[in-house]
């Protein structure tokens, strides 16, 4: 509690009048400093019971269903004053960081009469991807005589989860319609085969075969009639599999990897979808597989996976020096393979017991142990069946399992598309520094030494950097880029 | 509860005037000054300014303070002038002052603060008897004369040690009955949603 300017100037009067009272010799004055300081002391005692007797009611709602980064979210805020006495002052619903008004007020000031309603209504617009927290309601009250102000802040916060952008989200339904994906595999469900036939080869007639099978041009050549047969193009279970580790979280210039990576994964699961290729995404970090929609077909696929990418742990913006870059710590991050049969050693032994050990309750429930664990999850879930995964990570902290995932993969006869997201090309503001340029040449070194691993266990890769695109990485895999 | 209107409170104020007035020696230059301090408050009560009022407040007390003779707080007369001619009626004046920033005012006297803060006026008006009665009865062969200086200084000790005392209790924090917290949950498909509004 503090003394509003009023209360502060009736206090300097009362000052002011002891003093004449000293000076002049005069008691009469220093009776009317009694009198006032015993005013302010009422006003002081009365504001203290009344703030301990005031009972508010507060209910916050946000109307919208699906809130986009960079769009308005509307916020309603009511205030019930439930008790006999007044509360007056001003009322202010905090703003969450990272969140601008833009619209109505989150901000009134006046009396709230006894048993009435207070309410407020406003527009905020989060400006990035993630959880925005609205930290509670500010109380700021005066008492009735003007002489004291009370700040309170009620902590009941409400978490805004606004998703990516909603361009990106437009573009993935645009991109649905134009790109495609194609994977030859055969599906057991033989009533969701895209595109039915696939030119394969010509052998003789049978009596039965079709006649717009028939090989017209092969007749007048060979003199007999030759029939065309085609291979079944399939579909193939596909899983995008988002890293969301520690490294892919830093963003640096306004850049970040794990939101790019969301919109590639959710742009490339529709184009998928859209090639009725069952679908599924599953986010993972250092540890755990976090979340997981698994493949599927049909009309809320999309929007589980949707809902699924709306819980990816947001970015978390750095200074330039705050993230090590890769080959400051060189020893540690250069690749080397490790022997096919060679155990690993003690300490890695020593970390992957102990995480295994980890209790599985807890708010999250744990999936599986990181890539490793979701993908083998998945093939033991499919025995026989040919399955895809597309891996979208940095390689930074999760380079040995995403090896180790592409071992699995190569042993189960499955394929795998490891999507890297290049650190060094996320990095805008260092390439500013001089310094930095040092570190390209081993970053790419390694980079490359990891591509020689994966390209030898057999899986598809593909750098990628903030300027590419979901219809550029569609293209550059149908190209066989990859 | 009682809701004080502006006329109710302007009537007060004339009162409280009038009352320090009578008690008082007051002369014409300071009447003058006390009487625009009062057309001060009337004025901040009748257009709810609170400002207006508090100047008018000090205007009034201090030339009522500068016209009251009080030379000693040890004989009854000069407490009773001290009590019912300028303690009481600054006491209402500046209360019906600083309300002027209502329309009505909601005068609610409640039971523990108007208690203490009335005990507190009380015990710095006779805080000078009760010193010399208590020098009396533990050393009752010195003989003290009390100048008045010695009383406003045991006045003021008393005010600064009673302020202190009273201004130790710290507010407790607002009391929250219900809080409801809607957060949105998305049930409903983004798409169909979508559909739904591209249909209307």
């Amino acid at each position: 509690m503090r003394s509003s300017n009023l209360g502060v100037a009736l206090i300097s009067v009362c000052v002011t009048f002891a003093l004449l009272g000293v000076l002049f010799s005069s008691i009469s004055w220093v009776i009317v400093s009694v009198a006032l300081t015993s005013l302010y002391l009422y006003a002081r005692q009365r504001f203290v019971e009344d703030i301990a007797k005031t009972s508010l009611e507060i209910e916050r709602t946000i109307p919208t269903e699906m809130v986009f980064a960079k769009e308005a979210v509307e916020v309603n805020v009511e205030v019930v004053n439930r008790q006999d006495i007044p509360v007056q002052g001003t009322f202010e619903d905090l703003k969450p960081e990272n969140c601008n008004l833009s619209g109505g007020t989150n901000r009134s000031t006046r009396i709230l009469p006894p048993r009435s309603l207070l309410s407020m209504s406003y527009s905020l617009i989060p400006q990035k991807r993630g959880l925005h927290l609205i930290p509670g309601l500010s109380v700021e009250r005066t008492d009735a005589l003007g002489l004291f102000l009370e700040n309170q802040t009620i902590e009941h916060g409400t978490v805004i989860n606004a998703h990516t952008d909603r361009k990106s989200l437009d573009a993935a339904r645009k991109m649905a319609g134009r790109e495609h994906l194609e994977f030859s595999g055969i599906g057991r469900n033989p009533t969701i085969v895209l595109r039915e036939f696939e030119f394969d080869g010509i052998r003789d007639y049978v009596p039965g075969d079709r006649a717009r099978d028939i090989h017209w041009k092969s007749v007048s050549k060979l003199n007999t009639l030759m029939t065309k047969t085609y291979k079944k193009e399939g579909v193939i279970r596909t899983t995008v599999f988002v890293d969301c580790g520690r490294s892919m979280r830093f963003e640096f210039g306004g850049v970040s990897k794990i939101d790019h990576a969301l919109n590639l994964s959710m742009q490339l699961s529709n184009v998928l979808l859209n090639s009725y290729h069952p679908t599924g995404v599953a986010t993972f970090d250092e540890l755990n597989v976090l979340d997981k929609v698994g493949p599927g077909l049909g009309r809320h696929q999309f929007d589980r996976i949707v809902k699924l990418l709306r819980n990816v742990p947001s970015s978390v913006a750095t200074l330039p020096n705050d993230q090590p870059r890769s080959t400051k710590n060189a020893p540690a991050n250069d690749y080397e393979p490790r022997a096919k049969g060679e155990k690993p050693n003690d300490e890695r032994s020593e970390f992957l017991s102990a995480l295994g050990n980890l209790p599985a309750s807890g708010a999250t429930k744990r999936l599986g142990l990181s890539l490793e664990g979701g993908i083998k999850a998945s093939i033991a879930g499919r025995r026989g069946e040919v399955q895809m995964f597309i891996v979208i990570t940095d390689l930074e902290s999760s380079r040995d399992t995403v090896i180790a995932a592409a071992k699995i993969c190569q042993r189960t006869g499955n394929r795998m598309l490891v999507i890297h997201t290049y650190d060094d090309w996320y990095r805008k503001n260092e390439m500013d520094d001089l310094s930095h340029f040092e570190g390209l040449y081993d970053n790419l070194s390694n980079s490359l030494k990891v591509e020689g691993a994966l390209r030898g266990l057999g899986a598809r890769y593909l750098r990628i950097g903030p300027a590419d695109s979901a219809a550029r990485i569609a293209r550059a895999i149908r190209r066989g880029a990859t | 509860m009682t809701t004080l209107s502006k006329e109710v409170r302007i009537t007060g104020v004339a009162l409280a005037v009038l009352d320090m007035i009578i008690f008082s020696r007051i002369t014409a230059s300071l009447i003058f000054v006390a009487g625009a301090g009062t057309a001060l408050i009337v004025l901040g009560i009748s257009y709810t300014n609170r400002l207006s009022a508090f100047g008018g407040l000090v205007m009034v007390v201090g030339a009522v303070a500068a016209s009251v003779q009080i030379t000693t707080l040890l004989l009854m007369s000069e407490v009773l002038t001290a009590l019912l001619g300028l303690l009481l009626p600054t006491l209402v004046l500046a209360f019906l002052s600083l309300s002027a920033n209502e329309e009505t005012f909601e005068a609610s006297l409640q039971a523990r603060p108007t208690v203490l803060s009335l005990a507190f006026a009380m015990l710095c008006l006779w805080s000078v008897p009760i010193v010399s009665m208590a020098v009396g009865l533990l050393l009752p062969t010195v003989t003290m004369r009390i100048t008045e200086t010695a009383e406003i200084s045991i006045v003021m000790i008393t005010l600064v040690a009673g302020a202190l005392l009273l201004t130790r209790q710290q507010p407790s924090t607002i009391s929250v009955a219900l809080v409801r917290d809607k957060d949105q949950e998305v049930e409903k498909s983004y798409l169909g949603e979508r559909t739904n509004r591209e249909v209307r």
